[in-house]
């Protein structure tokens, strides 16, 4: 779903089934320009497991991940984080507000907003519908329904 | 009539250890002008404990699976 609006490549530990936690990211790690006329930088830093589905099939399953909109300059915009195991003590997942807002509080930007799981496809889908990035495909809207995971599957 | 854009999804390139460990120590050279092994070393040792979510650590942090 990543061609909706990148061509970047994504770097992945491994493809094989393992109890191991591994990690995945866009770039290298660093935030990726959304367009020529769009100052959006995407970031996408995640950590999945290879599971077999009930059909099956073996899949990717979302362990923690980090998708963070920037400026130009990588300043933060907003983050969406879910880190359930690891040194911070906020498992849930959450949004933070980032400078790049404009005039935040330093309570504001470091506040962990509560939210539901998000997919990757619901920050893509954001950056289109509500941040003016262009789409790279016209068929964005049927990949993102094609590929978001049922909520029960993050 | 609209072309709609067939092309495949995303490239995925399966790094190696090498490449892994490159990968953070870029990131942290980056986002926090440190190599990856002291950010290895700053992250185990409790040096980022008082907001692990800042946004140049977290930057970082996300990717120490590639270092294993």
């Amino acid at each position: 779903m990543l061609s909706c609006v990148t061509n970047a490549v994504l770097q992945v530990e491994s493809y094989r089934p393992s109890d191991a936690v591994l990690a995945a990211t866009l770039n290298r790690g660093v935030g990726v320009p959304l367009g020529l006329s769009n100052p959006l930088r995407l970031g996408v830093r995640l950590h999945y497991r290879v599971v077999r589905d009930v059909n099956g099939w073996w899949r990717a399953q979302t362990a923690a991940y980090h998708f963070e909109l920037t400026d130009e300059t990588e300043t933060e915009i907003l983050a969406y984080h879910w880190h359930p195991e690891g040194r911070s003590p906020v498992t849930w997942p959450h949004l933070h507000l980032g400078q790049a807002i404009g005039q935040l509080s330093r309570v504001a930007t470091r506040a962990h907003l509560p939210t539901g799981f998000i997919a990757l496809e619901d920050l893509i889908e954001l950056a289109i519908t509500e941040f003016g990035v262009a789409p790279r495909r016209l068929d964005w809207e049927a990949v993102l329904r094609r590929t978001r995971p049922a909520p029960e599957q993050p | 009539m609209a072309t709609v854009a067939q092309e495949p999804d995303v490239e995925v390139q399966e790094v190696s250890a090498e490449e892994g460990r490159e990968i953070v120590d870029q990131a942290a050279r980056r986002y926090l002008n440190m190599t990856g092994e002291e950010f290895i070393a700053a992250w185990n040792g409790g040096k980022f404990d008082d907001d692990p979510d800042r946004p140049e650590v977290m930057r970082v942090a996300m990717l120490l699976p590639f270092a294993r």
